[in-house]
């Protein structure tokens, strides 16, 4: 067989198969289409119809409860806000009832005052206190006095772990700590202000607070130590006679005068500026020292 | 007729559902809006009681001790200038500024002076340079807060024990410190009789 036998028998080999394949979809199309209009054939308007009399009704009931459950589902959601709501109004309500009536005349606040006032004496008077009852503590090692004084100061305080020791101690200094006029009054309470003056009108300490007229109480006290004051506690013989005030600046000396090339204070020309010469403290620029000061627990060095 | 039955049962559960549906809900919903608006109007009430509350007890406390609360907060703004003046600072020459200003503006003593605008060290190098202690060290200071204390109330002239809070900076780090000021104001305004200690 010639090669040009070869080419021609493959040729007819493949028409034939093309021709076959096309047969079997003609075949297969001419089932579906038997298919179809049986389909059609069964299925009818009337049976449609038929049907969807059976269908219908389960979707309506199943459309009903879906519907129904989904409302309830709603209505809880609804009920939950506005018990929610309800609460809100009953919180709003209790509020306006808790609101206290404005002061029923000047006299209660005066009387209010005054109690701030006694008050605020008293514990200037158990402030003043420690100073004896230290110095008796280290004569005699007994500690009863200085407790009692610390649980007397408790009483007028709310919280009087934070207050109830030794404010502040000088042991060479004559001090004395004050309760200071009150005239601020809102809503039952008043800011109140102690201070400790020395002899020569120094102010060394001081205290602040709030004053609760219906306890008859003072919450919030803290106490301060100025920077003067400070110095007083550091003092281990004698007190300062008159003591110096601290400048705002603690690198500069308030005595000291601008001298622009004074000798002594002239750096040398490869020196960077902050020389020891001038020896600042950039730490800390402006030194008060809140200080919590405690006399039981306070080391008397 | 028979076999519409269901279908027609069905139907009419349906329609009742959905108007049980729309009817219970809308009806929450209505409730809800009654509170919402109730709520509103309780707020207002609040608002209103407390308003009255607190004009009539400022009256009283004003009859009780003298000291109206709308004056005090004034005085407080001008305090707070006053102490902003003498404390906000960030460069030498601005704290010269400060000192020059403040002095013409306050009667302030030399006792204050020495505490709030001592004089500052200048070093001069043998080029001529000068160095100060505030620029060398990168000082500044801020005002944070004030909080006055009405001590005296004599012929309208509101005596207050002041305590402030600024924040110091030095080369870069940061701390908080105290100090009192003690002042009488008028009512004009004027600050007077002006003492501070640190």
């Amino acid at each position: 067989m010639n090669r040009a036998d070869r080419k021609l028998k493959n040729k007819t080999e493949a028409d034939r198969l093309a021709q076959e394949t096309l047969d079997n979809m003609k075949t297969r199309s001419s089932a579906r289409r038997e298919d179809m209009a049986d389909f059609f054939e069964k299925w009818s308007a009337s049976r449609i119809f038929k049907t969807a009399l059976i269908v219908l009704p389960v979707i309506l009931c199943v459309f009903a409860v879906l519907t129904i459950t989904n409302a309830n589902t709603k209505v809880k959601q609804q009920d939950l806000a506005i018990l929610a709501e309800q609460s809100k109004i009953d919180a709003k309500q209790s509020e306006i009832d808790a609101l206290t009536p404005p002061p029923a005349n000047v006299e209660y606040i005066q009387a209010s005052l005054n109690s701030a006032r006694e008050a605020g004496m008293d514990v200037a008077k158990l402030q003043n206190n420690y100073k004896t009852l230290r110095a008796t503590f280290l004569s005699t090692n007994d500690g009863g006095p200085l407790t009692e004084n610390a649980v007397a100061l408790g009483v007028y305080l709310e919280n009087a772990a934070d207050a109830q020791g030794c404010w502040y101690y000088a042991p060479l200094v004559t001090y004395e700590w004050q309760f200071e006029t009150t005239y601020e009054f809102k809503a039952g309470t008043s800011a109140c202000l102690w201070t400790c003056y020395d002899a020569n009108d120094v102010l060394l300490a001081y205290a602040t607070g709030l004053y609760n007229a219906a306890t008859n109480k003072f919450a919030n006290v803290a106490f301060f130590v100025t920077v003067i004051g400070q110095g007083q506690l550091e003092t281990a013989q004698e007190p300062t006679p008159t003591p110096t005030p601290m400048p705002l600046l603690p690198s500069i000396t308030p005595t000291s005068t601008p001298i622009p090339g004074t000798p002594s204070i002239t750096p040398t020309p490869t020196q960077k500026p902050g020389t020891p010469s001038i020896t600042p403290t950039p730490t800390s620029t402006v030194p008060t020292t809140p200080t919590t000061y405690n006399p039981i627990n306070h080391d008397e060095g | 007729m028979k076999k519409f039955i269901p279908f027609i049962i069905m139907l009419a559960l349906a329609i009742v559902s959905l108007m049980y549906s729309n009817m219970v809900t809308q009806d929450k919903q209505t409730q809800l809006a009654l509170q919402v608006s109730e709520y509103d109007r309780l707020q207002s009430v609040l608002t209103v009681k407390n308003s009255s509350i607190a004009a009539e007890s400022q009256r009283v406390v004003e009859q009780a001790t003298g000291l109206v609360e709308t004056r005090k907060a004034t005085d407080d703004k001008i305090a707070s200038a006053f102490v902003s003046d003498i404390v906000t600072w960030s460069s030498y020459a601005e704290y010269m500024q400060k000192r020059e200003d403040s002095i013409a503006k306050y009667s302030l003593d030399d006792a204050f002076l020495k505490i709030f605008f001592p004089p500052v060290t200048v070093t001069v190098a043998a080029d001529g340079t000068e160095y100060n202690t505030i620029d060398v060290y990168a000082l500044s200071l801020t005002l944070n807060s004030i909080t006055s204390y009405v001590t005296q109330i004599e012929s309208d002239v509101y005596t207050y024990f002041t305590v402030c809070e600024v924040a110091n900076l030095s080369n870069g780090g940061e701390g908080y410190s105290r100090f009192t000021i003690m002042y009488s104001i008028d009512t004009s305004g004027k600050i007077s009789n002006i003492k501070g200690i640190l």
